[in-house]
């Protein structure tokens, strides 16, 4: 994979790879959704402002999301879409919640839904998410940035303690950093000065623009102006401080193992694990807990470990009254619209991820972008997004997400009246009219049930409207991955496959690059970005004024789009019940913008 | 994973044989069996011949339509999550784990009986290889094997290139996508029957007829044809019988874990499984095809309890 | 030859069968595609890295030679670490899962006899009535039945709607948890017990052994259960110990289908992370226990059978 990147590629190469764990697992994980009309209609009192949800807490929230995407303007505008905050702040004694294995309980060690919702409950570092899922000081007490957004200065707060009485400062921080560097789980920051020297050229971590002058003290030195560290610092495991006096002189693993026993675990956050056995987590508060940032509203949580969010299996957990909020997947949706008493205590949190389909652009006809826009228009989004997938995803058409600087729901990248005849009109204007003569392609998808909806349908649509066949072969994640992200021959691994794309995950710099630099460096699409318009995505990713920042991303947008390198389909609109009493909502995966510790009584 | 039922066939008894013609008639005479027989000849004659009644293919979506109720207006079973016809797809999945059935008992005839032969036949060496194989055969945990053989077979379809990879997509176009599935088939379900047709070779082999054929100079051949072969007919009829669910049941499972066929063609597992994601909301979608599993099984079931009886000499006629 | 020597040649057999299974398991797993540390590392991995973690972990190695070397842990009780639970050894990752597992299929066997018995020999004893045949039936959807639908079914009808029992979870066999898993994984020992039961009895009651007995004018109940039914559990010994390995199979269905923190669920879970050490010890552990389950049967059914024991 790296030797499609030229040199001067490097740094979205890099930036790539930090995505595909993130990306395996959205591939076995997520479903994929939208509001739908019909649940609007369904559980909202005032469908009008595209509020789903009757809690006092949420209102708010869904409101805003249309206010922050049309006044996308400022930096609040990454703010997730949707997002409605935690409920009322009343004090709740036990909130249980469902949750995937996690791969380790300690930040920068794994990365996975599970680990997530560790970090969120058990770990602080210098910054954490408030209700409104905007960063606030957690163990920092002050941020000062320089002018130009390149040198970050963070003074940490007095007395900070792990859970078992140990101090630590500023050193603790570089010191954890460095300790997990050699273990190979350390990807990033691209931005951050000498990164791409040590991970690629083997250069000494003290180069880096990361240092401790004081205790109290530590700083940031970026190669570029980075207007969003404070959110990127909130979400990135890797930043995290980890218990030093435990891990310094002894080998990774066994601390790991000693620390999966409650007896022996240390974390710095808001509670600690009491309980850990395969199939739950219970977290109780941490008496030692020396950090800002919001402290948790629940005296108990009680995490219990399912093999997938939104599935049946959760979502009756949930009926039979084992939990107390849940996401629901696309296929039991009905089954909350048919229960007025469930569509009344409804959530709707609108995610930042999209489902698109990756082409290859090197397999003819497809390298034709009359051919890539008919299959583009093909797709009827409306109908897949609220009718297939029930209001769990949002019909999506451009590469940026609500939150994002630029998002406009509205954008078109064709903007036709008859998306159907233009398809077809495009098809045959490219030498297959109806269809005729068009070779049968072929969609690796992934054995997932959303997934399967999805790609069925969309090769449906395109069988309907272009009179084409797509064949379908389904892989389970890890395979669909060898064959998709990590494919022996890059230029000819296939036609189409399903594009799970986290958008605006972690580091806003990142997603175009990611996606589009020099052929594609996670999906293999193998369309190279023109020069002129790489210096613009990066001119524009890269702009300290909100405003330039959002109508540049806006145009670059529109131009990429033009080509379709990669076709977005939807959006992930999670839809989420909770039980009387209970206020506010849970992140089911990621959490990367979501507040775990935001439910709290009604 | 195959062997259970089966097992307990070969006790070591030798029934004495009927003629083929004596077998029909007494299989003729046991009606459950005889009237389960023809209602499985009916179903598989609708499921191959649904393509001139039915007026829906069983991809054609409907987003119109979508989770209708069996017998409204939307056929006769209903529809799916994405308006598909119910019934189109349910007789084109009863067409696929027809096709797995029929190979699996075309595996356990071509692989397993003369496997089972042989070994009982020549004895030695052959025998010793072959049973140790059906030990370890027998300890393999299958489900998690199939899994594996089958997420292996699917990605070289989908993306491996070379000879095997070549070779592999042809017969899953052949195959309509069940290659995984035949492959999990090969390598489990000769398992039970080489140890039954061994046992009762050998039985055979042992047996005062056969020495005094062999004495008058009958070729290896001969014996196997006519005195071997004939004595296991009925515990291979009766093996073959009871193996068909499984091989159904190993088809199902295999969709559950994502390594059956690929969507959107049906086999009655993938029904069973699709429909399950949708239990809360629409459990029709899941209960017809469960129905009609469950039945096809319960009439085998029937028809292999005739064919044993109607096998057996000791069994009293009647009914 | 001694029984003592035969039972002693066939557990050396057995350690041959498992060395075996577990090399066909290395084989497979090591073929099937994707990537171990995709899944372990907290993000995925330059080509460099992914080279620096395969050496690591002797994955450079030729295949033979990290199968020698796998072998030689294992014998010596190591099983490495866990790639997918980061730090956790392989041991402790198993032995963590595996008691609701062998407590599953440990109660699905005992429901299966106490259950299908009985009713066996009532068929048996009604050969050829309504009840005989019903029985059949059901015994026949008892195998039919996928327990991926049998056990949603049974959560939507005793726990969403009753409220009876709950729909998820384990803690531990004597809990309300532990009743829907055992009871969807014993449909299929109850059906095969009591279909063996029946057949193996009305062999015994036709038999001439039995037929004497009665004729000396013993009453049949003392007849039926002092005799026969001694007789005829014999072969329901041997189909007991197969049915071990059917239901190592069905429990992982279970164990996912009704989220029971079990060994079949880690199973999956390994092979989806490509969790290599985890796959391969948890396939020995499920061998293992499949070529132990048999052996005991052998030895009970020499016992038993006095057939066998003068043979």
């Amino acid at each position: 994979m790296g030797n499609t990147a030229p040199d001067d590629g490097l740094l979205a190469l890099q930036a790539a790879v930090t995505r595909r764990r993130f990306l395996q697992r959205l591939a076995m994980t997520s479903a994929f959704g939208a509001a739908s009309a019909a649940l609007l209609a369904n559980c909202s009192s005032d469908g009008d402002e595209g509020a789903p949800s009757t809690g006092a807490a949420s209102t708010d929230g869904a409101g805003a999301a249309t206010t922050s995407v049309e006044g996308s303007g400022t930096l609040e505008g990454f703010r997730v879409v949707g997002f409605s905050g935690g409920g009322t702040g009343k004090p709740l004694a036990e909130l249980r919640i469902a949750t995937q294995a996690p791969g380790a309980i300690v930040p920068g060690f794994a990365f996975d839904p599970g680990e997530t919702v560790v970090r969120r409950l058990a770990w602080n570092s210098l910054v954490a998410l408030d209700n409104e899922g905007n960063p606030v000081l957690a163990d920092a007490e002050s941020y000062t940035p320089n002018a130009d957004l390149t040198e970050h200065v963070f003074t940490l707060r007095d007395g900070l303690q792990w859970s078992d009485g140990t101090p630590y400062d500023a050193q603790t921080y570089i010191d954890s950093l460095l300790y997990r560097l050699p273990l190979g789980g350390i990807f990033g920051p691209s931005w951050l000065v000498g990164m791409n020297d040590v991970l690629f050229n083997g250069a000494d971590p003290s180069t880096l623009g990361y240092e401790a002058p004081d205790p109290k003290t530590l700083i940031f030195r970026s190669t570029a102006p980075v207007p969003f560290i404070e959110r990127f610092l909130a979400s990135n495991g890797d930043f995290f401080p980890i218990p030093m006096h435990l891990f310094a002189d002894a080998d990774s693993s066994e601390v790991l193992a000693s620390m999966s026993d409650p007896a022996n675990f240390v974390c710095n956050g808001p509670y600690v694990i009491t309980e850990n056995s395969p199939g739950s987590i219970v977290y109780e508060r941490n008496p030692r807990f020396s950090s800002g940032g919001p402290a948790g509203v629940a005296d108990r949580v009680v995490t219990t470990v399912f093999d997938a969010m939104r599935s049946s299996q959760s979502f009756n957990a949930f009926r039979s009254g084992e939990l107390d909020v849940v996401t629901v997947g696309a296929n039991d949706i009905p089954s909350v619209q048919a229960d007025a008493d469930l569509s009344a205590r409804t959530t709707q949190i609108v995610w930042p991820n999209y489902n698109m389909v990756v082409v290859n652009h090197n397999r003819e006809p497809l390298g034709d972008p009359r051919v890539r826009t008919a299959l583009h228009l093909a797709i009827d989004r409306k109908v897949l997004a609220e009718s297939v997938l029930s209001g769990s995803a949002l019909p999506m058409e451009g590469l940026l997400s609500p939150g994002y600087e630029g998002y406009d729901p509205d954008f078109r990248a064709v903007d036709v009246a008859d998306p159907a005849a233009e398809a077809q009109r495009l098809l045959a204007e490219a030498g297959f009219p109806g269809g005729e003569g068009f070779p049968e392609l072929t969609y690796i998808t992934q054995g997932d049930a959303s997934f399967d909806l999805i790609s069925q349908t969309l090769i449906g649509m395109w069988n309907d409207v272009l009179g084409i066949t797509v064949k379908l072969q389904r892989l389970d994640p890890a395979s669909w991955f060898s064959a998709v992200i990590t494919p022996e021959d890059v230029a000819e691994w296939g036609d189409l496959a399903d594009a799970p794309w986290p958008a605006a995950f972690r580091d806003p710099a990142d997603t175009f690059p990611d996606l589009l630099y020099f052929g594609g460096v996670v999906y293999h699409h193998n369309w190279t970005m023109p020069d002129d318009l790489l210096a613009r995505c990066e001119a524009a990713l890269y702009e300290v004024d909100p405003v330039v920042r959002a109508s540049a991303l806006a145009e670059v947008n529109a131009a990429i789009m033009k080509e379709l390198p990669i076709i977005p389909v939807t959006l992930l609109n999670d839809i989420q019940v909770r039980r009387e009493g209970i206020a506010g909502q849970f992140a089911a995966y990621g959490s990367e913008f979501y507040g775990l510790r935001h439910v709290s009584a009604e | 994973m195959s062997s259970i039922e089966s097992a307990g066939l070969s006790a070591g008894r030798v029934p004495a044989t009927l003629a083929p013609i004596e077998i029909a008639r007494r299989f003729s005479h046991r009606r459950i069996a005889l009237v389960s027989a023809a209602l499985l000849v009916l179903i598989v004659v609708l499921a191959f011949s649904s393509d001139l009644w039915l007026t829906r293919d069983y991809a054609d979506q409907d987003p119109l339509v979508r989770n209708q109720p069996p017998l409204g207006d939307a056929g006769l079973l209903g529809t799916d999550q994405l308006g598909r016809d119910l019934l189109a797809r349910l007789m084109f999945g009863i067409r696929l784990s027809v096709a797995a059935a029929a190979f699996g008992v075309l595996v356990q005839l071509a692989v397993g009986v003369p496997l089972g032969l042989l070994a009982g036949y020549r004895g030695g060496w052959i025998d010793s290889v072959a049973m140790r194989s059906v030990d370890v055969m027998l300890a393999v945990p299958g489900l998690l094997i199939a899994l594996l053989i089958g997420m292996n077979i699917k990605e070289q379809v989908a993306s491996g290139s070379g000879a095997v990879a070549d070779v592999l997509r042809s017969i899953d176009r052949l195959t309509a996508g069940l290659t995984p599935v035949f492959v999990v088939l090969v390598v489990f379900f000769w398992v039970s029957m080489a140890r039954i047709v061994r046992g009762e070779t050998r039985v055979v082999m042992a047996r005062d007829f056969v020495r005094a054929a062999r004495g008058l100079g009958a070729g290896p051949f001969r014996i196997v044809v006519h005195h071997v072969l004939r004595n296991c007919i009925a515990p291979i009829t009766v093996s073959v019988a009871l193996l068909i669910p499984v091989t159904m049941l190993t088809e199902a499972a295999m969709s559950l874990v994502g390594v059956g066929v690929d969507p959107p063609r049906p086999s009655l597992g993938v029904m069973i499984y699709e429909g399950a994601q949708q239990i809360n909301s629409f459990p029709y979608q899941t209960l017809v095809p469960s129905i009609t599993f469950a039945a096809v099984v319960l009439l085998v079931g029937f028809v292999g309890d005739g064919l044993r009886a109607a096998l057996d000499p000791t069994t009293e006629q009647g009914r | 030859m001694s029984a003592n020597g035969t039972i002693a040649r066939r557990v050396g057999r057995t350690g041959v069968v498992l060395l075996v299974v577990y090399a066909i398991t290395f084989v497979c797993v090591r073929l099937t595609p994707g990537n171990p540390f995709a899944a372990r590392a907290p993000r995925a991995l330059s080509p460099d890295q992914q080279a620096r973690l395969e050496r690591q972990f002797g994955l450079d190695d030729p295949w033979p030679v990290q199968f020698v070397r796998y072998l030689f842990r294992a014998l010596s009780g190591d099983f490495g670490v866990s790639y997918a639970h980061q730090g956790e050894d392989v041991v402790d990752v198993i032995v963590a899962r595996a008691w609701p597992t062998m407590s599953l299929v440990g109660a699905a066997l005992l429901v299966g006899l106490v259950v299908g018995v009985p009713l066996g020999v009532a068929a048996a004893l009604r050969n050829d009535s309504w009840f005989d045949h019903l029985l059949s039936g059901v015994s026949t959807l008892g195998v039919a039945i996928p327990v991926f639908v049998a056990t949603p079914v049974l959560v939507i009808v005793l726990s969403v709607y009753a409220g009876w029992l709950p729909a998820q979870g384990w803690d531990g066999l004597i809990s309300t948890t532990a009743i829907i898993p055992i009871v969807v994984l014993a449909l299929e020992p109850i059906a095969v017990t009591a279909r063996f039961t029946r057949a193996s009895m009305i062999e015994v009651l036709r038999s001439d052994h039995h037929r004497t007995a009665r004729a000396r004018g013993l009453a049949r109940r003392t007849v039926v259960f002092r005799f026969a039914l001694r007789n005829g559990l014999v072969p329901v010994t041997t189909i007991t110990g197969l049915q071990v390995a059917g239901l190592l199979g069905s429990v992982v269905l279970v164990e996912s289908a009704y989220n029971v923190p079990g060994l079949g669920k880690e199973f999956l879970a390994a092979i989806t992370a490509r969790d290599y050490p985890v796959v391969m010890a948890a396939t020995l552990i499920f061998a293992a226990v499949i070529v132990v389950a048999n052996l005991l049967v052998d030895v009970a059914y020499a016992r038993l059978d006095p057939r066998i024991r003068s043979a």
